[in-house]
């Protein structure tokens, strides 16, 4: 999706735009997935971020310059064939045994290992949870010291079909597909859990 | 009648006849409990700099013309490094004291001889230790805009300091649930381990967790008495003394210090970088005498403050120990 060249540009102002047009091409034709912007090297990066969430920090800031650009939902598929997409969210439930509000608290969400994600502006649900792990984005982030468990599913199938994609991502696409087409689609935006488990204190 | 008054009125609050020294020793026992243990953890307070929020400047981006190259290569273009800044705010804090010129007079004004103790004096020293019950908790709360709290900093989604975390993912802490509703050991290694390594490149000094969860943990990693766990047996003399242990004695990961924090929630284990902590300090705590409306004496005291992190990113959380 991105020419890295444009990193080599003098003025900032100039890759920015340069990002732009890159961000704005590939969400309009459906070529955009995170997994490459999470890939992409600094600043483009956070150029790409700032784009699609509407911020612009030319000026050392950030500040709101437009309407966030929606790209989601996201399909993320767990790696392991028992991984688990979990997804901790603030929430708030009374002190237990009162009508008295607790502070709030994070509950977690499972989305099981299959599912479709939000990535609404701001919470960018998908989008984070590639950043913590996302494979192979965690993997690059950590410079191979770790690892991601999760993938996008439009990147992996992109990435398959070029011809210089790495064995280990012919390997793991391939096992993700028998797993796809023995399964029932996801339900987009359903955590599979019965929802925030109960806060015992 | 707000304030403290010299007239015993019914259910009164603030009467002079709480401070009569009658058959009883002297000075008065603290039976409230007020968080002050938390605000010393983050070092010595730092001063805004002008203007309403503390600014901190992050580097995120090096300098892409830097490489290897080869005799008589061209040269590329320039690169430069990027910059953001981080904009950290604080609150302001205030109480307020009124007593009655009747109320001053009866208690000779805080003098010793008098039959009372000093309500006088007690009311600013125990209003500023109110006022640092409500400082701590906050720093110790969920808050993403001022108050911040610890929790809204060490947290991987959310704005806070005027960076969405979505956005500026390197502003972005590590952060997982546990791997049950119960903590393990596990949890707290691949936190440490994913924080500790490239690119959180975590620091932690600190793990800070409720007392509830220390009691969790000194369970999970073994009392004696229960079947299969033979970790605790320490015999340290001729006697045979059997110590069950201690959650008060300290637990450690390591060399790291496990905190219990009174008023943190009772989910969650933060493992903290604390280099990367400060406490910001728009206005030092003040006394100010404020207009008379009637004979009695009025005092605000107020006080602004914000706690800030150099950068979240080198801390984590665990999160979702409901158990």
């Amino acid at each position: 999706m991105f020419d890295f060249s444009v990193i080599h540009e003098p003025v900032a102002s100039t890759q920015r735009e340069a990002v732009r047009q890159t961000v704005l091409r590939a969400t309009k034709d459906g070529s955009f997935t995170y997994t490459e912007v999470l890939m992409a090297p600094e600043p483009i990066r956070t150029m790409a971020l700032e784009i699609l969430d509407g911020i612009s920090s030319q000026n050392g800031i950030p500040q709101s310059v437009g309407n966030a650009l929606d790209v989601g939902p996201v399909r993320l598929i767990c790696v392991d064939p028992k991984g688990v997409i979990k997804i901790a969210r603030w929430g708030n439930r009374n002190i237990y045994g009162t009508t008295i509000e607790a502070a709030p608290q994070k509950f977690v969400e499972s989305y099981g290992n299959d599912a479709v994600v939000s990535d609404a502006y701001p919470e960018r649900l998908a989008r984070n949870v590639l950043r913590r792990d996302g494979w192979p984005s965690r993997n690059l982030s950590s410079r191979g010291a770790n690892q991601g468990s999760i993938v996008e599913l439009k990147w992996i199938e992109k990435r398959a079909k070029e011809p210089d994609a790495p064995p280990e991502v012919l390997e793991i696409y391939n096992q993700l597909l028998d797993r796809i087409t023995a399964a029932q689609p996801p339900s987009a935006n359903k955590s599979k859990s019965a929802g925030p488990a109960p806060a015992h204190p | 009648m707000a304030g403290v008054t010299a007239a015993a009125a019914s259910g009164a609050v603030g009467s002079i006849q709480d401070a009569l020294r009658t058959q009883a020793m002297a000075g008065v026992v603290e039976s409230l409990f007020k968080n002050n243990e938390v605000l010393g953890n983050f070092g010595t307070p730092v001063p805004f700099t002008g203007g309403s929020t503390l600014n901190i400047k992050h580097h995120y981006a090096g300098n892409a013309s830097v490489g290897t190259y080869s005799e008589g290569d061209a040269l590329g273009a320039a690169g430069s490094q990027s910059y953001l800044t981080a904009q950290w705010g604080a609150a302001y804090y205030r109480a307020q004291i009124q007593f009655t010129g009747h109320a001053q007079d009866q208690l000779l004004n805080g003098n010793l001889q008098a039959a009372f103790f000093d309500q006088l004096g007690l009311e600013f020293t125990m209003a500023s230790e109110d006022l640092v019950d409500l400082v701590s908790t906050d720093c110790l709360g969920t808050g993403l805009t001022a108050p911040v709290g610890i929790q809204g900093i060490v947290d991987s989604a959310g704005t806070i300091a005027g960076l969405n975390r979505s956005t500026y993912s390197w502003f972005q802490a590590y952060e997982v649930a546990g791997g049950t509703t119960t903590v393990a050991v596990s949890d707290l290694d691949g936190a440490m381990q994913n924080s500790s390594d490239a690119d959180y490149a975590a620091q932690i000094s600190e793990i800070w967790t409720s007392w509830k969860q220390v009691n969790k943990l000194k369970g999970i990693v073994g009392n004696p008495g229960i079947a299969n766990n033979s970790v605790r047996m320490d015999i340290g003399n001729p006697n045979t003394q059997i110590n069950t242990g201690s959650i008060v004695n300290g637990l450690k990961y390591g060399s790291i210090d496990i905190k219990p924090i009174r008023d943190l929630t009772n989910s969650i284990f933060l493992g903290l970088t604390m280099s990367t902590f400060f406490l910001g300090r728009m206005r030092e705590w003040r006394v100010d005498p404020i207009a008379k409306t009637d004979d009695s004496s009025k005092f605000l005291l107020t006080g602004a403050w914000g706690l800030g992190c150099r950068n979240p990113k080198k801390n984590w959380k665990v999160t979702t120990l409901t158990a």
